[in-house]
């Protein structure tokens, strides 16, 4: 409080009247752009990488994560076969399908089941049937499919988040996430290496790092302009020798941490003619 | 896939079927619920996951939970590639674990359980599958358990597709079809489960002593091992030792006597040092494996911890930094990028090991990878996060000078090929 | 085509707009100074006649008039002087410097839903701004401008004054009685009685005034004024100035009492329920009362017109302008011309890059400045009445300053504390001043 009153009154108009004079410190934006830490998000929008294409994959995993169920997402495939339009039923007429109700109580969104499909979906009807549409037996549905077709198909997974009631974006992560399931038709040859820690004592690193090499891709991913697929082995089946290199299923017999790096040599070079 | 013959004095239980099919079960449900849960606390049995939770708390917390319906499942997934302890327990006493399956259901009321097995495991299926099969026909299973008027069945459900399935809430996620990416506990599956209701999980060999415990008594089960950790573990031995495979070990037993008895190191090799606990698991070195005890607690103590359960034997020819920097990558890879900590973490954690492997270490980065293991292990969601620094720290701990070239060990770079 | 529109069609914007502009008001002039020299004597006859009708019609019709602008001048002097002391700029694209602002304000307050929400009381929602804007418009009539440019020069002005300011509060009640809703009704009655408490030391604090003037007369209280610099009453009666000051800024509802007002406080107060034009139309008539309280606190305290320096000297600037006879309206219409060519060929030849059209709008705009300059100049010389008007406008927004310096600086007071204050502080202290005043007065007699 202040000894004088009124001296408090007097002090807050002095500061404020030598504030009047002081240099202001608005940013006069356009003209002059504020000093924005780098890695700034913004404002919330897609980005497009410097190639200018477009960088969100549609993966549907933040309309899947949102808590409030507020992403609403679009997307068309590459070859502009076919667009999927998913979001929160009830911006879109709803469709209830007894199977769905039934099930997971979700209603499922019109505009995107409507899409007539060329493909032939009994299989896919079989394999709804055998789990009784039970959308929590989605790894189940989608393996059935996955062995009727090769593949997952597009189409099929439409059709079983309309018949399940689950969301066209659930049923993508799922299919996503699990390695063995792939959307690529046509049979790959996998190389598959081991990286247990018995094998990396064994000399798989170098297996590894010479197949990446001579094949001149990085581990995991599809070998440029082959069907060819390195990847990791999931299990080392207990009474295979270490380092173990299986290939379309058959171990590979003469691989041993003694000549790993030749061996893998030579199989690049058998595979990269 | 070999399980080795255990020296004199230690207890085997879990590898056998039981003696009475379906005795413990028939005790378990003339006692009740709530006795058989008090029955596992007074035995001290801790789960065999990694977890350590006494078992007899779970399963009272699950029952005493107040949403419906209840579930019971078995986690018999394992994430280690290499261990192999699950399967031949699932293919030599399936009957052991049915029973504790369905003696876990029954205390907590659930009346539908699982089974969540690595598709590849095809015999351990097969087992499996004739064991409930006949159980059905006996009447164990179905619309009356035993005839006690008790529902439950058992389904048995193959995963495969990620590493990662064998954490319990990524293991409830994939049973329910979804993504497999850790919840966040709490709350615990006790609470919030196999699609959100409360859900008793357990490990195949917890679930192996558990029929044991309620054929033999909490008291014999308390006698086996540690005290603060009772009973009998599944470990695997292999590596640079005469023989390797499984053994079935009293928690408590100095990681020595395991490497005894798998047959000592391999003819002319001499043991730097145990990766104890898998992928993610910690080095022990050589002069502490005497002193260190086999258990939950003796781990911790020197930085290492059960995990998968298992021993791999590392000989004068391994390279503690390449083989840390690219177990490190195998977790960074296998991780299933939910949180930004793990899924990035991870990956720098990796590429730091990988410059010591290179030589291309800069000044900094010793205390960069201690702070980043420290923040990657303290914001972890899920175990295979906070374990993943393991291998790097602990071999930086005890193998410093084989990460830093001052005072080099001519190392012939077994594991990647690259010598220094 | 024909040839005018072809050349039309090649002028840019700013020619065309001179095109237009130029002969328009040179003709215009022209006329109207024509019509001046032929009809003026009958023009000034008529006034002549019915001089005080006519007085009182062009006071009341200047009065309006000159509130209009003079809010918008207080909204933008607002809005830019507490951005100014709050360490930004306020207002700055609309127009040069913002000055646009407050014209985009009223228009956005004329575009607005006028909304009457239904089970409000008609006709006194209706009537309230009105009423409101009623009170303080009457009040500009007395207030003393200069010595002959007072509007009514009532011999009760400052009764008249403080009597007519108080039916603002009636309308105040009005706005937040019919409103049918409880915190207008708050509002209405906070303001209310914000007003009516405030009253008392304001009406007793110039008492002393009165009793030293012997008039209630406003502009005879200027007169009182003339002088010296230490003839003004703020020096003669200090505590009567505070109180008064401090009394008029809780009748004008301005911080630090706009409790009754302020957006953290009751929404909108009385004026919760109102929008567009009606809202606008309260706080028009708050600004305008601003300016008037203002310039009661300058005529009363602050020497009105006085100028504060006696200038030593006073230039005389005849300038004979009935010996010119027609050449007059020729003049008038081709000095702009002339003036704007004469200043826009010199800016022209400075760079290559300004455009004939810019430089004969520059000197159109200067010749324009100058020759305003000049006349006003002139008329600070040579009319008394235009110096002591600017002394006085100058005070006045001296005044108005403060009160927004006022509002960027303090915090609001409680209306328990501001009805405390009134009461329990300013009443005896305009007691106090009264009893001194009187008794200086006797006891000098």
């Amino acid at each position: 409080m202040a000894r004088i009153p009124g001296s408090g009154i007097v002090r807050g108009m002095a500061l404020t009247l030598t504030r009047f004079f002081q240099p202001k410190k608005t940013v006069m934006y356009p003209e002059a752009k504020p000093d924005i830490p780098p890695r700034n998000r913004g404002r919330l929008e897609l980005v497009i990488d410097e190639r200018g294409t477009l960088k969100c994959e549609t993966c549907f995993q933040c309309a899947q994560a949102c808590p409030i169920e507020c992403i609403d997402m679009g997307g068309t495939d590459t070859k502009g076969r076919y667009a999927v339009h998913w979001g929160p039923a009830e911006q879109y007429a709803e469709r209830r399908e007894e199977s769905a109700m039934r099930r997971s109580g979700r209603t499922v969104s019109d505009a995107a089941a409507a899409q007539e499909s060329s493909l032939d979906l009994r299989p896919v009807e079989a394999a709804l049937e055998r789990v009784d549409y039970d959308p929590h037996h989605m790894l189940q549905i989608l393996e059935s499919v996955q062995d009727s077709y090769g593949y997952l198909p597009v189409d099929a997974l439409k059709r079983i988040s309309r018949a399940t009631g689950a969301w066209y974006a659930m049923v993508y992560g799922t299919a996503t996430f699990y390695k063995h399931l792939t959307f690529e038709p046509g049979r790959n040859r996998t190389i598959a290496v081991c990286r247990c820690a018995n094998c990396l004592v064994a000399g798989a690193g170098r297996v590894i790092n010479t197949l990446s090499f001579e094949f001149g891709t990085e581990f995991g991913q599809a070998i440029p302009w082959s069907n060819l697929r390195l990847e990791a082995l999931p299990t080392h089946p207990p009474d295979a020798s270490s380092p173990l290199v299986v290939i379309d299923g058959e171990p590979q017999r003469e691989l041993s941490s003694r000549n790993a790096e030749s061996w893998a040599a030579a199989l690049a070079g058998r595979y990269a003619a | 896939m070999k399980q080795l013959s255990a020296p004199k004095g230690w207890s085997q239980l879990l590898l056998k079927p039981p003696a009475t099919p379906w005795a413990a079960l028939r005790a378990a449900i003339a006692a009740g619920g709530a006795a058989t849960a008090q029955t596992l606390i007074d035995a001290g049995l801790r789960g065999r996951g990694g977890g350590g939770f006494l078992t007899g708390e779970k399963w009272r917390a699950t029952a005493q939970s107040d949403a419906s319906p209840k579930y019971a499942v078995a986690n018999a997934y394992e994430s280690d590639p290499a261990v192999f302890t699950n399967r031949l327990l699932l293919e030599k006493n399936a009957l052991g674990v049915i029973e504790g399956l369905a003696i876990a259901a029954l205390s907590v009321g659930a009346r539908e359980a699982m089974i969540g097995v690595r598709a590849e495991y095809s015999d351990a299926i097969r087992s499996l599958e004739s064991v409930i099969t006949s159980a059905e026909r006996e009447g164990v299973l179905g619309a009356s358990v035993l005839g006690s008027g008790r529902e439950l069945t058992v389904r048995l459900v193959p995963l495969q597709g990620s590493s990662m399935i064998g954490e319990e809430t990524v293991l409830l996620k994939a049973l329910a079809g979804k993504r497999g990416q850790p919840e966040q506990t709490p709350p615990y599956p006790s609470e919030v489960g196999y699609l959100g209701k409360p859900t008793a999980v357990n490990n195949v060999a917890t679930l192996a002593a558990v029929s044991w415990i309620l054929t033999n008594g909490a008291a014999a089960f308390r006698q086996i091992g540690d005290p603060a950790h009772t009973g009998t573990v599944l470990v695997q031995v292999s590596g640079s030792t005469t023989s390797s495979g499984v053994l079935e070990v009293p928690t408590g037993t100095p990681l020595a006597e395991i490497l005894a008895a798998a047959g000592g190191p391999a003819r002319g090799a001499t043991i730097k040092a145990l990766l104890v606990g898998g992928p993610s698991g910690g080095f022990v070195p050589a002069q502490l494996l005497a002193s260190t005890p086999y258990s939950g607690a003796g781990l911790a103590a020197v930085g290492a911890h059960i995990g998968s359960g298992a021993l791999l034997a590392l000989d004068g020819s391994v390279a503690i930094p390449e083989l840390a920097a690219m177990l490190t990558r195998w977790c960074a890879d296998e991780a299933c990028g939910k949180t930004i900590p793990c899924r990035i973490g991870t990956r720098r954690l990796a590429e730091i090991g990988q410059r010591f492997v290179d030589g291309l270490v800069g000044p900094e980065d010793g205390q960069r990878l201690q702070a980043l293991a420290a923040d990657v292990a303290d914001s972890a969601l899920c175990a295979h996060e906070r374990l993943t620094p393991s291998p790097l720290l602990t071999g930086m701990r005890y193998f410093e000078h084989e990460f830093y070239p001052a005072s080099v060990a001519q190392t012939s770079g077994a594991v990647t090929g690259r010598s220094r | 085509m024909s040839g005018a529109q072809m050349v039309w069609s090649r002028m840019t914007p700013g020619g065309r707009a001179l095109a237009v502009l130029l002969p328009l008001l040179s003709v215009g002039g022209a006329a109207l100074t024509a019509l001046l020299v032929v009809a003026g004597p009958f023009i000034g006859a008529t006034i002549g006649a019915n001089l005080p009708i006519v007085r009182f019609l062009a006071a009341s019709v200047i009065t309006f008039l000159i509130t209009v602008p003079v809010a918008f001048l207080l909204i933008y002097m607002e809005m830019k002087i507490i951005a100014l002391m709050n360490l930004r700029i306020g207002p700055d694209r609309v127009g040069p410097a913002g000055a646009v602002m407050s014209v985009v304000h009223g228009l956005k307050v004329l575009m607005k839903e006028d909304f009457t929400p239904p089970s409000v009381d008609v006709p006194v929602f209706t009537l309230a701004p009105v009423v409101v804007y009623l009170a303080s418009f009457m009040t500009i009539m007395v207030i003393p401008f200069a010595p002959d440019l007072t509007s009514v020069g009532l011999e009760f002005g400052l009764l008249y004054f403080f009597a007519i300011g108080g039916l603002g509060v009636v309308g105040l009640m009005m706005a937040g009685w019919s409103s049918f809703n409880k915190y207008s009704l708050l509002g209405g009655i906070r303001a209310a009685a914000q007003a009516i408490s405030y009253e008392i030391p304001l009406t007793l604090s110039v008492v002393g005034i009165i009793i030293l003037t012997g008039t209630l007369s406003l502009p005879k209280i200027v007169e009182a004024q003339s002088g010296s610099l230490l003839d003004w009453f703020i020096f003669r009666q200090p505590l009567a100035a505070i109180i008064f000051f401090i009394a008029i800024t809780a009748e004008a509802n301005r911080t630090p009492f706009d409790n009754t007002e302020a957006d953290q406080e009751i929404v909108a107060g009385f004026a919760t329920e109102y929008s567009g034009m009606r809202f606008g139309f309260f706080f028009f008539a708050e600004y305008v009362n601003v300016f008037i309280v203002s310039a009661l606190f300058a005529a009363v305290f602050l020497g009105g017109s006085n100028a504060p320096i006696n200038v030593p000297f006073s230039p005389e600037i005849v300038v004979d302008l009935s010996g010119l006879g027609l050449l007059l309206p020729i003049a008038a219409g081709v000095a702009p011309l002339l003036g704007t060519l004469a200043i826009g060929l010199p800016i022209y030849a400075i760079s290559a890059r300004i455009k004939a059209w810019q430089a004969l709008l520059a000197g159109f705009l200067i010749f324009g400045a100058l020759s305003t300059a000049a006349v006003g100049f002139w008329a600070w010389a040579m009319l008394p009445p235009v110096a002591d008007l600017i002394w006085f406008l100058l005070k006045t927004f001296t005044l108005i300053f403060i009160f927004v310096w006022m509002r960027a600086t303090l915090p609001r007071a409680r209306i328990d504390q501001l009805m405390g204050f009134a009461w329990k502080w300013l009443l005896p202290a305009s007691l106090l001043n009264l009893f001194v005043t009187a008794a200086a007065v006797l006891l000098t007699a």
